[in-house]
C-alpha cells in the first residue's frame, strides 16, 4: 500500500542531516585511521600501520577485556530490571507520578555529582562498608581493588540507567491494550503469567531497543571512569573509549585513536547483529 | 526509481566526503602561509575568533586564550589588555576564556580549522606536546631579551630539548598544610621538615589517632625530589633504573605494608583536599592558593591548621607548577603576540595579579615585593603559606624532564609504582619494565 | 472497587519496592540541595554527615544569580532546547515511519547505516563535524549547535521501535477509508506513538539543556551562551566554591523538572486504548 517514493519522502530530511553530521564525519574518521593525523602537522597515509600497532598494543587488549566485562555486568541488568520498575510505576497507585519522577532523578544528576556521591559511598569507611560491618563482613575495596572496581562502576551505571530505560518501557507499556490484561485476569492468570504472556511479547521492540542502546553505551562508556577512577587502579577500569579519548586529546594521535574506534566499531556491529538475530523478529 | 535514489545518495555522499576530506586535509597542515588562510578561505570571522581576523584601517588583531579565569578576574585581565592597547596603538587584543574542561577540545578544533589563538595560556604538559608538534613559536627568538628577568628553574618549564616555547606566567610551588591537633595527639609540637621525618611521624599519627599522616599519590615527583633522574641528559633514554630508585621503591613498599599509605589516595580514587577536610590525613602538600578549599569544605578543620614549608627530599629542591604563555607558530602577528606575552607576564602585571589571588609570580622583581613577606607571622594558613612559598622560590624548579611525552612517562612510572605497592610486584622488575616502556616513549619523539 | 486480599498484598509489596528505590535514588539530590543551602561557615564534610543545614540560607542562590546574567543565559538555553526538542521529534518520527512500516529496497541497509553511526565514539568524529560546520559557514551562532543535533540515529531507532509495535489492523482500516500516506502518518500513527514521542522529547530536552561542549566550541559571542557554559564559570582555576556550584546545578535542574512534569501526562495517557475506544 506504500510506494517507494513515499519512503524517500519521509526519509530524506533526516538522511541529509545524518549525512552531514554523522555519516560523513564517520567516513572522515575512518579515512583518518589510515593516516598519522595529529591535527597540527601535515598528515601522511600510513596504510594499516595504525591498525597493526593497535592490535599489538597490550593496553588495547586490556581495555577491550575491561569493556567486555563492563558490558556483561551492566547490559543484562539494564535490559531486565527496568521492565519491572516500569510495571511497578505503571500501576494505578497513590503518588505514583511522584515516584516516577523520583526514579528518573539519577538521570538528571551530572556525572561529576554522581562520581562524588559514589566515591563517598564506596570509601573504605563509607556507607557500604559500614553496612557490611554490621553484618560482620570484612570491608570491600570497592574502587581500589583491580578486581572489584568494574563491578562497583557497574553498580553506578545500573543505578543511573534504571530510571532512564524505565522511561522507554513505560512508554511501551502505554501501547499495551488494557483489555488484554483484563481478559487474562478473568482467566485467572497471576502476576508472572500475565506479564510473561502479555507484557514481554508486547514490549519486544522496546526490549530489542534497550538491548542495542545499552550495549552501545556500555561499549562507549568512559566519562564515568574518567571522573571516578581515571581508568585505574592500574588500568583496571580503562575502557576502549577511555583509551580513544586519551590518544585523541592528550597524546594527540588522532589517526591511532580513529583506528581503535573502528576496531571497537567492528565489535559492536557484530554484537548488534547477534542481538538482532535473537531479539528482533521484524 | 529505487535504483536512482540509491545512486543519488551514493554520489552525494562521495561528493561531500571528498570535499570535506579536502577541507580536513589542508587545514590539517596548520598552514603558516599568510595568504588569508588556505584551507579556510570561507571561514567566518565573527567575534574575534581566529587569527585571520584583520580589522579595518590596518589594526592588527590578536586573540588571547586563558583557562578558567573569567569572570573572577575579568577586571584584571581587561585592565592589562587596555594598558597594552594604549601602549601599542594599532594592536587589538581579543580575550577569550576557556573552561578547564574544554581546553583540549577547543585547542584541537581550533587548530584543525586554522583558528588557533595567537597567545595561549597552557599548562606545562600540554605545552610540551604542542611544542613537539611544531605548533608553538620559538620564544628564544621572540622573547630571548627578557629571559633574564624570570627565575631560571621556572623559565625552563617552557623548554623542549633546549629550545624555549613559552614564557612562564603564574606559578605555585607546594607548601604543606597540616592539622595541629592531630600532630599534638600523636605527641608532636613541630611539623616535619624532610620526607623521612614525615613518614616517621605518620607511623605515630596512625597509631595514636587512626588518621593517616603524610601520603603519596605517585612517584613521578618523588624521584627527582630524591635526586633520581627520570630521563638521561640527552633525553634519549630512561635514567631511573638505579640502586637508589630500587631502595626508594622498597622503602615505599614497606610503608605501604605498614598501612601508612591509603589505597584511595595512592590510586587517585579520593581527593586529598576532601580527606584533609575530613581529618583523614594530617598533611596536605599543595599550593597555598588552594588552602582555602579546606576552609570551604570544613571551616573547623581549617581553624586547626597551620602552614609549613615543603617537605623536602634529598635533592633539596621543590617542584613548581607553572602556567605558561605561548605564541602560536601559525600566528600572523607573532611580533605583536610576543609583545603581549611579555607584557602580561612582566613584573608589574604579575605582581598585581598575585595580589588578587595567592599565586606566585615567575618574575624575580615581582617576587621580591614586600607583599610576599607580610604573611610571615600570619595565623591564617593561606597567608603564611604564601610567604613560605615565595621564600622557597630560590630552590624551586620545574622538575619534569623537558620531553614531549612527559605525561605518558609519568603514567608509566606511576602504574609500575602502584603495582609494586598494591600487587606486590618485584621492585626491580617494575623498574625494568618501566625503563623499557619509557625508552619506547622517548624513541618515538 | 472492593479490596481483596491479594490486591492488598500487591499494594504493600509495590510500596515497599517504590520506597526502597526512592531511598536509593534521592540521596544525591538531597546532598546537592543541602550543600546549596549551607552557609559559608558550615562544613560540607562533617562527621557524621549533616544533611539538614544548621544555618539555612539562600545566599548561594543570590550570589549565583547576581554574578551571572542568568535570565539571558536561560533564554538562550530555552531557544536552543526548543529547537533541540522540536526538530528531532519531527525528523526522527518522519524517518522512522517508513523504516518501521514500509517495504522498499535498501531499507535494511539504511537502517544498518543509521544504527552504525551510533557505534562510533564521538571523540573521533568531533573534529570532522567541526570542520564540516566550518565549511558550511555555520560556526558562530545557534545554527551550528542546533543542526548537528536536529536528527539523531538514536531518535530514529527509538521511534522505529515504537511504530513497529502498532497493530496492523489500524493502518489497514485507514487505507480502506482511503486515507493518504501523510494522513495515515499524522492521524493514525502519530497519536499511537505519543508516549514514545514524549520520551524522546524529554530526552532531547535534557540533552540540549545540558549540552556544554558543542555550544562552547561553536558559539563565539558570549551573549549567546547557554546556561551550562555560564555555570562552568563558577568553577574557576583558583576559586571553586562547592556551594555555589551546587546552587547553580539546582538552578539549571529546575526547568528540567518542570518539563518532565509537563511531559509526564503523555506517559500515563494510554494512547492505544483511547484510539480504539474513543
Amino acid at each position: 500500500m506504500y510506494k517507494t517514493r513515499h519512503a524517500w519522502f519521509f526519509l530524506t530530511p533526516a538522511l541529509l542531516l545524518l549525512m552531514a553530521f554523522s555519516i560523513i564525519p564517520a567516513f572522515i574518521a575512518f579515512f583518518l585511521s589510515f593516516t598519522n593525523y595529529n591535527v597540527f602537522q601535515p598528515m601522511d597515509w600510513v596504510g594499516l600501520k595504525n591498525y597493526m600497532a593497535v592490535l599489538r598494543d597490550s593496553e588495547f587488549w586490556n581495555a577491550m577485556k575491561n569493556t567486555f566485562y563492563y558490558w556483561i555486568l551492566v547490559t543484562p541488568a539494564l535490559v531486565v530490571l527496568p521492565v519491572f520498575l516500569a510495571i511497578l510505576v505503571n500501576q494505578k497507585l497513590l503518588g505514583v507520578k511522584v515516584f516516577r519522577l523520583i526514579f528518573y532523578f539519577p538521570v538528571l544528576v551530572s556525572v561529576v555529582v554522581t562520581a562524588f556521591l559514589w566515591q563517598w559511598m564506596f570509601a573504605s569507611d563509607g556507607i557500604f562498608n559500614y553496612f557490611l560491618s554490621l553484618l560482620g563482613i570484612e570491608p570491600v575495596k570497592w574502587l581500589t581493588s583491580t578486581k572489584v572496581v568494574m563491578p562497583s562502576l557497574g553498580i553506578v551505571t545500573v543505578w543511573q540507567g534504571l530510571g532512564y530505560y524505565m522511561l522507554f518501557y513505560l512508554a511501551g507499556l502505554q501501547s499495551v491494550p488494557s483489555d488484554l490484561y483484563e481478559a487474562a485476569e478473568l482467566d485467572g492468570a497471576g502476576f508472572w503469567r500475565k506479564h510473561l504472556n502479555i507484557t514481554f511479547p508486547m514490549l519486544r521492540p522496546m526490549i530489542f531497543f534497550v538491548a542495542v542502546v545499552s550495549t552501545m553505551s556500555a561499549f562507549k562508556e568512559f566519562t564515568l571512569m574518567l571522573t571516578m577512577t581515571q581508568g585505574g587502579p592500574i588500568g583496571a577500569s580503562t575502557t576502549v573509549v577511555y583509551l580513544v579519548f586519551e590518544e585523541a586529546f592528550t597524546s594527540l594521535n588522532m589517526g591511532y585513536a580513529s583506528a581503535i574506534s573502528f576496531l571497537l566499531f567492528a565489535v559492536i556491529l557484530v554484537l548488534s547483529m547477534l542481538n538482532q538475530r535473537t531479539l528482533d523478529k521484524e | 526509481m529505487v535504483r536512482k535514489s540509491k545512486l543519488f545518495i551514493l554520489i552525494a555522499a562521495l561528493a561531500l566526503f571528498v570535499s570535506a576530506c579536502g577541507g580536513g586535509g589542508s587545514s590539517g597542515t596548520g598552514s603558516t602561509g599568510d595568504g588569508g588562510g588556505s584551507g579556510s578561505g570561507n571561514e567566518q570571522t565573527s567575534g574575534g575568533e581566529g587569527n585571520a581576523a584583520e580589522g579595518s584601517g590596518g589594526t592588527k588583531e590578536i586573540t588571547f586564550w586563558t583557562i578558567s579565569l573569567s569572570p573572577t578576574f575579568d577586571d584584571y585581565i581587561n585592565g592589562v589588555i587596555a594598558d597594552f592597547e594604549a601602549q601599542n596603538p594599532g594592536v587589538k587584543v581579543n580575550w577569550q576564556d576557556i573552561p578547564y574542561d574544554a581546553v583540549e577540545q577547543k585547542t584541537l578544533t581550533a587548530a584543525a580549522s586554522n583558528s588557533l589563538a595567537d597567545v595561549m595560556n597552557l599548562n606545562t604538559d600540554y605545552l610540551k606536546k604542542l611544542a613537539g608538534l611544531g605548533a608553538l613559536a620559538n620564544m628564544d627568538e621572540l622573547a630571548g631579551d627578557v629571559k633574564d628577568q624570570y627565575f631560571e628553574g621556572v623559565w625552563s618549564a617552557g623548554e623542549l630539548k633546549g629550545v624555549s616555547y613559552a614564557i612562564p606566567w603564574y606559578l605555585s610551588n607546594s607548601v604543606t598544610l597540616y592539622n595541629k591537633e592531630l600532630l599534638e595527639k600523636a605527641g608532636f609540637s613541630e611539623p616535619p621538615k624532610t620526607e623521612e621525618e614525615a613518614w616517621e611521624m605518620s607511623k605515630a599519627i596512625k597509631e595514636k589517632t587512626g588518621a593517616y599522616g603524610f601520603t603519596t599519590s605517585g612517584i613521578q615527583l618523588t624521584f627527582p625530589q630524591e635526586g633520581i633522574k627520570v630521563v638521561s641528559d640527552d633525553y634519549t633514554k630512561a635514567a631511573f633504573n638505579t640502586p637508589e630508585a630500587l631502595e626508594l621503591l622498597k622503602k615505599f613498599k614497606q610503608r605501604y605494608d605498614e598501612g601508612l599509605i591509603p589505597d584511595e589516595l595512592l590510586l587517585g580514587q579520593a581527593k586529598p583536599n576532601e580527606w584533609y577536610a575530613q581529618e583523614k590525613i594530617a598533611f596536605w602538600a599543595t599550593g597555598p592558593q588552594l588552602f582555602r578549599q579546606v576552609k570551604d569544605l570544613s571551616p573547623e578543620v581549617y581553624e586547626k591548621s597551620d602552614a609549613t614549608g615543603a617537605i623536602m627530599g634529598k635533592s633539596g629542591k621543590v617542584n613548581v607548577a607553572i602556567m605558561n604563555i605561548a605564541v602560536a607558530e601559525s600566528s600572523k602577528h607573532k611580533e605583536e603576540a610576543a609583545a603581549f606575552a611579555k607584557f602580561i607576564t612582566n613584573g608589574e602585571n604579575q605582581l598585581a595579579f598575585s595580589k588578587i589571588v595567592a599565586i606566585l609570580p615567575s618574575v624575580k622583581s615581582a617576587a621580591a615585593d614586600e607583599y610576599f613577606t607580610k604573611g610571615a607571622d600570619s595565623t591564617d594558613p593561606a597567608e603564611k603559606g604564601l610567604y613560605l612559598a615565595a621564600k622557597q622560590l630560590e630552590y624551586s624548579e620545574n622538575m619534569y624532564p623537558p620531553v614531549e611525552n612527559i605525561s605518558q612517562i609519568n603514567k608509566v612510572l606511576n602504574e609500575e609504582f602502584q603495582k609494586v605497592l598494591v600487587q606486590g610486584k618485584d621492585p626491580q622488575q617494575a623498574l625494568n619494565d618501566a625503563e623499557a616502556e619509557v625508552n619506547k616513549l622517548l624513541a618515538t619523539e | 472497587m472492593n479490596i481483596t486480599k491479594p490486591k492488598l498484598i500487591r499494594w504493600i509489596i509495590s510500596y515497599v519496592f517504590l520506597i526502597a528505590m526512592t531511598m536509593v535514588t534521592i540521596v544525591p539530590f538531597l546532598w546537592s540541595v543541602s550543600t546549596s543551602l549551607k552557609g559559608q561557615n558550615e562544613a560540607i564534610f562533617s562527621m557524621p554527615p549533616k544533611l539538614i543545614p544548621v544555618n539555612l540560607t539562600f545566599e548561594n542562590y543570590m550570589t549565583v544569580w547576581n554574578s551571572l546574567p542568568i535570565p539571558l543565559y536561560m533564554w538562550n538555553s530555552v531557544i536552543l532546547s526548543f529547537f533541540g526538542v522540536l526538530l528531532p521529534l519531527i525528523f526522527c518520527s518522519l524517518a522512522a515511519f517508513p523504516l518501521a512500516r514500509m517495504n522498499f529496497r535498501g531499507k535494511q541497509l539504511i537502517f544498518i547505516i543509521i544504527i552504525a553511526t551510533m557505534m562510533i565514539p564521538g571523540e573521533v568524529t568531533m573534529i570532522p563535524i567541526y570542520l564540516i560546520l566550518n565549511k558550511l559557514g555555520l560556526l558562530g551562532g545557534f545554527a551550528g549547535v542546533i543542526l548537528p543535533g536536529a536528527v539523531s540515529a538514536f531518535g530514529i531507532f527509538l521511534m522505529r521501535q515504537a511504530f513497529v509495535g502498532i497493530p496492523k489492523e489500524l493502518e489497514e482500516s485507514a487505507v480502506i477509508d482511503g486515507a493518504g500516506v501523510l494522513r495515515i502518518w499524522a492521524s493514525i500513527m502519530f497519536p499511537m506513538v505519543k508516549p514514545m514521542l514524549a520520551t524522546l522529547g524529554i530526552l532531547s530536552f535534557i540533552g540540549a539543556w545540558n549540552n556544554f561542549l558543542w555550544p562552547y566550541l561553536v558559539i563565539e559571542n558570549e551573549k549567546l551562551y547557554p546556561l551550562t557554559i555560564g555555570l562552568y564559570k563558577l568553577k574557576g582555576t583558583f576559586v571553586t566554591n562547592t556551594r555555589l556550584v551546587a546552587a547553580g546545578a539546582m538552578i539549571a535542574l529546575l526547568p528540567i523538572l518542570v518539563v518532565f512534569v509537563l511531559f509526564q501526562k503523555y506517559f500515563i495517557q494510554g494512547a492505544y486504548s483511547s484510539a480504539v475506544k474513543g
